[in-house]
């Protein structure tokens, strides 16, 4: 089998025109994901927001190539995934770990924990038992977990977000590049949330991992990333550094996004005073829309966004949009 | 939290209790202080249970005729058997047959179950298919066919009743495997790099065969009760091997003037089987 050397340079992850559909029979497919570029590099969170069902977490599987992508390529530092057959796939697959939704879920039930954690080494094949106990132990500790008292406990016998810092110590024994959390938080406590937030912005330094962070939560997402992106049925709308794409969003959709989040103090002015009425009209997903996608539902549709889908482009530094006539608050 | 599990004393203890004390005879029938099952007292024929009966002794040496006596304690059968040893001596029967054919069909059918919900695809339409088939086929021709063709003895019964439980057992571990394989945790076995047989082995089996041993309890009454049907046939073990539905056949000739004849051995079977449900009854309930 050919070794895959990591570059320390250049970004970790690039997805290049990504494309996901499920065939869903009687000649029906659902364009989960269409032409969905980017990239993110060591030490950074790319953020990316969405409603539910709108090819979030098909994007984050066909990057881990469960199921492969219909067309379109992933590189992992440099290294093309959807090149690579099976056995190549297999080994390589480690430098992509994953964080999932439901933390009871991710953990098999009738494995101690310790032991779920130590399942990398002993595929790593890492023999000497005094060894594999050490590594779990000081990942254990790394990931806010006492060796001692959680160790030999089984998941139902562990809260949400103590299951969770153990799939997130699962993960990081692979010594991973790239760390993808699908809506890693979405089913924990406000106050547990924190903490696991804390703990990946930790992980994130002290292991120079790139993170894709995967949720609807806004304020989740504004926590944790550095870039976020926007995602709006199965392309990425708008993609811009954190601050920027809160403090000015372009796409009428981040608008009506943003908008939507109910604001601490009532009465403080909206995060962008425009107001896009938001007229709910769900078309199917098995219907790919003419124009931009958005259009059935945005109040400053114009006759070209019908006619024509705007493509991603870069109106500033870093601030990429997809719509014909972006907003700006000046 | 971990549900606290409870083990009742009527649905729990009390069936365990009779099933381990008739694996414990059927073990042990050898070294029991009972007569031979083949010896006949033609002047006790149908004798009421307490009777005391006399035989002869086979282990006695010297030209001397050397004769026991014993009591009866579940009366004899039309022949002048003692019931008692020839219930202990017929529990092997329908323990082989009761416990190795749904082993058969539980390590073939929980395979081929795991397969088909972990690969899916064409795997899965192929051996759906094949269950089918077997479900289809008349089970009582096939059964009829294996005597005909091999002889009746144990050796052909039980991977014939073996085979027949196979559909059973790979649908329950089928519909398992398929709710195991979209749990997140063996996608994360496959991150981490495991091969597809590592992730059936290590992360699905575990899971799968609680449920399909608690299963096997059932099938496992279904199939002791399928043996007693099948002597009552005559499709079982030839005599004068004892096995419970053949000892339940003789007596029915019998029915009317001594009932015990059918009932002794029929209230056995009865308490082994409700033993065997009600404990798989229970364990279900404690881990699903």
């Amino acid at each position: 089998m050919k070794t895959y050397q990591s570059s320390k340079t250049g970004a970790v992850l690039e997805v290049r025109d990504i494309q996901v559909s499920f065939n869903i029979g009687r000649k029906q497919t659902i364009h989960a994901v269409s032409e969905v570029s980017f990239k993110i590099n060591r030490e950074e969170t790319l953020g990316l927001v969405g409603e539910s069902g709108c090819g979030k977490s098909s994007l984050a599987r066909a990057i881990m190539q469960l199921p492969p992508p219909i067309s379109g390529q992933v590189f992992v530092d440099g290294y093309d995934l959807s090149a690579m057959d099976a056995m190549a796939l297999r080994g390589f697959r480690s430098r992509i770990q994953m964080v999932f939704q439901d933390p009871a879920s991710s953990l098999n039930p009738g494995r101690r924990v310790g032991r779920s954690i130590a399942e990398p080494l002993r595929i790593q094949g890492v023999k000497d038992k005094t060894e594999r106990i050490s590594r779990v132990r000081s990942m254990m500790a790394a990931v806010g977990l006492d060796p001692e008292q959680y160790e030999d406990l089984f998941p139902s016998q562990l809260s949400g977000g103590q299951c969770q810092r153990v799939s997130i110590a699962r993960a990081l024994m692979t010594r991973p590049d790239m760390l993808i959390c699908d809506e890693s938080v979405s089913a924990l406590d406000v106050s547990v949330q924190a903490q696991i937030l804390n703990l990946l912005n930790q992980i994130k330094v002290d292991f120079g991992l790139a993170m894709l962070f995967i949720s609807h939560d806004l304020a989740v997402v504004k926590r944790v990333s550095d870039r976020v992106a926007v995602m709006y049925k199965g392309t990425i709308c708008e993609l811009a550094p954190v601050q920027e794409l809160y403090s000015r969003p372009t796409h009428p959709y981040t608008v009506v996004l943003l908008n939507a989040v109910l604001q601490p103090l009532p009465g403080k002015r909206r995060l962008a005073d425009i107001k896009v009425p938001n007229r709910n009209e769900l078309s199917s997903s098995t219907a790919s829309p003419c124009g931009c996608r958005f259009h059935p539902r945005c109040s400053l549709m114009k006759r070209l966004c019908a006619e024509q889908a705007p493509r991603l482009s870069e109106i500033e530094n870093g601030h990429f949009v997809a719509c014909h006539f972006p907003y700006s608050k000046t | 939290m971990k549900q606290v599990k409870t083990f009742p004393l009527l649905t729990f203890w009390i069936p365990l209790i009779w099933l381990l004390l008739v694996i414990f005879c059927a073990i042990t029938a050898g070294w029991m202080p009972i007569p031979p099952p083949d010896i006949m007292d033609y002047e006790h024929q149908n004798a009421l249970p307490g009777t005391v009966i006399t035989f002869l002794d086979q282990n006695a040496t010297g030209s001397m005729l050397n004769y026991k006596s014993r009591v009866s304690w579940l009366g004899t059968d039309p022949m002048g058997r003692d019931m008692l040893s020839r219930i202990i001596i017929g529990s092997r029967v329908s323990l082989a047959v009761g416990v190795i054919a749904p082993l058969v069909g539980l390590v073939i059918g929980g395979s081929l179950g795991m397969i088909a919900g972990y690969y899916r695809g064409f795997a899965e339409t192929v051996i759906t298919g094949l269950m089918d088939v077997i479900l289809a086929f008349p089970s009582l021709v096939l059964l009829l066919a294996v005597g005909f063709y091999l002889g009746t003895n144990l050796w052909t019964l039980i991977p014939s009743l073996g085979v027949l439980t196979v559909p059973a057992f790979c649908r329950v571990s089928r519909a398992a495997t398929l709710q195991l394989s979209n749990r997140e945790f063996v996608t994360a076995a496959k991150m981490i790099g495991n091969s597809n047989t590592a992730i059936l082995a290590r992360e699905i089996l575990p899971n799968v065969a609680v449920p399909l041993c608690v299963y096997g309890l059932i099938i496992m009454a279904l199939m002791i009760v399928v043996e007693g049907v099948l002597s009552f046939l005559g499709l079982s073990v030839p005599p004068p091997t004892p096995s419970w539905g053949g000892m339940i056949a003789a007596g029915r000739e019998v029915l009317s003037e001594a009932p015990h004849v059918c009932l002794v051995p029929a209230t056995i079977l009865f308490l082994t089987v409700l033993s065997l449900n009600v404990l798989g009854d229970t364990l279900r309930r404690q881990t699903s």
